[in-house]
């Protein structure tokens, strides 16, 4: 009964809340997951609109938690992307909400990782890479492709920079999707498998009893440290998509 | 009158001069916090994310290279050839993403009191 | 069970077991791994102490060391997850 009970993967299977419906094929259901993913678009919206509905020269709180989300994205793609990049910035803010409040909603408990899904993630990679391309071809046109052949290289060898150059430039989603998508699922299961600790801890007689506190606190670190990596991954998508679309803005580095 | 131009000179000066107080008294409150020895927060933060960028770039690059290299075995039908080329085309790129990432020069004393 | 499926069924299991001993042989990688990012950051640590304020600086570059040996570590992983899932 206590391994059935005590699954740490069980937490992210997606199940549907309404019974499913069918529209051809696929199967269109309102998961818990979806249900996540509107509840995160309320909360970031709700906070940004109400946030700046007032305009007070002297912030309230949730004025200030607006502009300081909109002022450190703002340096993130200034910074990184330069003043031309500021025409993505919408684009880099919500991606970069997104992922926050995904990330943060999913430490609550009986709440649902939405990042912890590889197809949330590669979803959003994809689309980051889609710009990416979209914006460069449409700017330089073909003269973007002199990306994959940097100046000043030897001739011989060019082909296996390009080459070189191809890989790395297919490596950006994947490893965009997958290190947000990892990081998601290793902190929720660790902590998953602490809290099976404690339970198991607890269910075998007094002695083992007496040691159930420390996994304990390991959870409390352990979930001081997924705050860290909730947002760190959010500022590391955000800043990386800027890299990315700064390659497109200026090809051939 | 010869005094308004003199007083405005009088106030630019002051002027002037509070600004060139309040810009060093900027610098000073910021450089203790620099050479504090722990590193900052967002030190850490920074130091952090580069990690993370490190580690999947790296291994995505070879994880990618080795796939084309398998797929290319499949489809031309050659078994491990072009995984082994593409596998080590892919730990190049590996090492040439991360130099990429590292080579920005994150110098002794990065002036954080910006 | 006629013999050839016996046969083929002590292969099977054979080659299961072979599997799963890889795949902890594997796990060893992982731990090589460990030790990589412990001498990088002891490095760092006896390094910082003869010279605090140059340790500010260097902090992502033992950050970027310890990501390249956790980085060689995943590909132990990847391995020994090959070996258990991949037919």
């Amino acid at each position: 009964m206590a391994e059935q009970a005590i699954n740490p993967i069980e937490q992210f299977n997606v199940s549907p809340l309404f019974s499913s419906h069918k529209l051809g094929h696929t199967d269109i259901a309102f998961t818990n997951a979806s249900l996540l993913m509107v509840i995160i678009l309320g909360l970031v919206s709700l906070l940004m609109i109400y946030g700046t509905s007032r305009r007070s020269l002297v912030p309230g709180r949730l004025q200030a938690a607006a502009e300081m989300s909109y002022e450190f994205v703002a340096d993130t793609v200034r910074g990184t992307a330069g003043n031309e990049g500021m025409r993505f910035f919408p684009f880099v803010f919500s991606l970069f909400m997104f992922v926050l409040f995904a990330n943060l909603l999913g430490l609550l408990p009986f709440s649902y990782t939405v990042t912890s899904q590889i197809v949330v993630t590669f979803a959003l990679a994809a689309l980051v890479m889609l710009v990416v391309i979209g914006y460069g071809l449409f700017r330089h046109g073909t003269h973007f492709l002199g990306l994959f052949a940097p100046s000043g290289v030897a001739k011989p060898i060019l082909p296996f920079i390009v080459l070189i150059e191809i890989i790395s430039f297919l490596s950006r989603p994947i490893s965009l999707s997958v290190r947000l998508f990892a990081n998601m699922l290793a902190g929720h299961i660790t902590l998953k498998v602490f809290g099976g600790f404690v339970v198991l801890l607890l269910g075998s007689g007094t002695a083992a009893a007496l040691i159930a506190p420390l996994p304990f606190i390991g959870i409390i670190i352990l979930t001081a440290f997924e705050l860290l990596v909730a947002a760190l991954q959010a500022y590391v998508f955000a800043i990386l998509t800027c890299v990315y679309l700064n390659d497109a803005i200026h090809p051939g580095h | 009158m010869a005094n308004p131009p003199d007083d405005d000179a009088a106030m630019k000066a002051r002027l002037k001069e509070l600004s060139g107080a309040l810009d060093s008294h900027r610098k000073a409150a910021a450089a203790p916090k620099v050479a504090a020895g722990a590193p900052s927060p967002n030190g850490m933060g920074q130091a952090m994310s580069l990690g993370f960028r490190v580690m999947s770039e790296f291994v995505a690059a070879v994880v990618v290279g080795g796939f084309i290299g398998w797929a290319i075995d499949r489809w031309l039908g050659i078994s491990p050839a072009a995984l082994i080329v593409f596998g080590a085309l892919g730990t190049v790129a590996g090492f040439w993403n991360v130099y990429r990432i590292a080579a920005q020069p994150t110098g002794p004393r990065r002036d954080s009191g910006r | 069970m006629d013999p050839v499926q016996a046969q083929l069924h002590m292969a099977d299991a054979y080659m299961n077991a072979a599997k799963y001993i890889g795949a902890g042989l594997a796990a060893i990688g992982m731990g090589a791994a460990a030790i990589g990012v412990g001498t990088i950051f002891g490095n760092f640590l006896s390094g910082a102490l003869r010279n605090p304020s140059a340790a500010d600086g260097q902090f992502g570059r033992a950050f970027i060391g310890a990501a390249l040996a956790e980085g060689l570590g995943i590909f132990a992983f990847l391995v020994a997850i090959l070996l258990l899932f991949v037919k």
